[in-house]
């Protein structure tokens, strides 16, 4: 019996040896860090003094956390709207048969396999106000009179983020949600018809149930991929105008990297995590109880 | 009847490709653009391709 529990332990050891080297070991070394007292000054000396907490206390206290976590709230909640929404209308148009339905939707994912960092700057480009070719489209078909600094107004800035975020989400929706779609039998819609059901309610009835796992994990996947998103916004604007498309994890890199206090940046890096890991936790318990 | 159904729907998938991939095409045909024609306003659509060589 012993010797079955070593053999068991013998075989996850290298997962176990991996998972704590490479994701235990920043997350510990992170945490303390936050509990330091770290700047140019303790490099210098080489000493770490801990601080009773006081990086988190002054994160806290500065206004430009409280907007950048308004701002990730915000964002975070249009980007998986949107995504989700047009995610489901491209599922569901795809999922109906026709000959270009599995090549276009194969092209269509090429927009989410793109490199963030690419996606970025192409959207600059596309964005600017003096060279951009969306300004120019909208501009011929008379939406506005001349060209929008898309990204340099402060109240249009995070809106086109989230605007290239939900190009980039929506295949990786689509394809989550065809593929859970492919696999309801379609038995259930052929006795639906007979019952004389009609699209909309095939759609809430059938479809929409049998792919509820789907949607959950999928806004869950989302929810993380935008809650920390970073390159995009990094790329795109840099927390500017003004502090307009500040989330915290520039905010974070900000601290971290150009006022060098590592402290602060690794406290709120730490509240970042634990905001996702509440959420993670929280969406691993929904899902015992759904499976029981 | 459905013939003209599917046909509608082949069209439609191609034009919501063609509005959803434009990206996709600025980049490809960014990268065959002179310095000045990427900065040029208005933007070039369809790039000539005389300044390309294979050197």
């Amino acid at each position: 019996m012993k010797k079955k529990n070593l053999t068991g332990y013998f075989y996850s050891a290298p997962a176990i040896i991996f998972m704590m080297l490479l994701v235990g070991y920043p997350i510990i070394y992170n945490i303390l860090l936050s509990l330091q007292q770290s700047d140019i000054m303790s490099f210098n000396s080489g000493e770490m003094i801990f601080n009773n907490f006081d990086n988190y206390k002054q994160v806290f206290s500065d206004p430009l956390f409280a907007t950048a976590l308004r701002q990730t709230l915000f964002f975070t909640f249009f980007c998986i709207l949107f995504q989700f929404a047009f995610g489901l209308l491209f599922a569901l148009f795809f999922n109906l048969e026709f000959k270009l339905a599995k090549p276009i939707r194969g092209l269509i994912l090429v927009s989410w396999m793109i490199p963030l960092t690419v996606t970025g700057m192409l959207f600059k480009f596309m964005l600017s106000p003096s060279i951009g070719v969306i300004n120019y489209m909208l501009v011929a078909i008379g939406f506005i009179k001349e060209p929008i600094g898309w990204l340099v107004k402060e109240n249009l800035a995070l809106w086109s983020i989230i605007f290239t975020n939900t190009w980039v989400g929506i295949p990786f929706n689509m394809i989550l949600l065809t593929t859970s779609m492919s696999t309801i039998p379609k038995e259930l819609y052929e006795s639906a018809s007979i019952d004389g059901a009609t699209g909309f309610t095939k759609l809430v009835k059938i479809t929409l149930p049998l792919i509820k796992p789907a949607i959950m994990s999928m806004l869950m996947l989302g929810l993380i991929y935008t809650f920390k998103v970073f390159d995009l916004i990094f790329v795109m604007t840099g927390g500017g105008p003004v502090n307009a498309t500040e989330v915290l994890s520039t905010v974070s890199y900000r601290l971290s990297f150009s006022l060098f206090n590592f402290g602060q940046g690794a406290a709120v890096a730490n509240i970042l995590f634990g905001m996702l890991l509440i959420v993670s936790i929280g969406y691993l318990i929904m899902l015992d109880k759904e499976e029981l | 009847m459905i013939k003209y159904k599917k046909l509608i729907l082949n069209v439609g998938a191609i034009l919501l490709a063609a509005v959803f991939l434009f990206p996709i095409y600025w980049i490809v045909i960014n990268s065959l653009k002179t310095d000045a024609e990427i900065f040029q306003f208005p933007p070039s659509f369809f790039p000539g391709t005389s300044h390309l060589t294979l050197t």
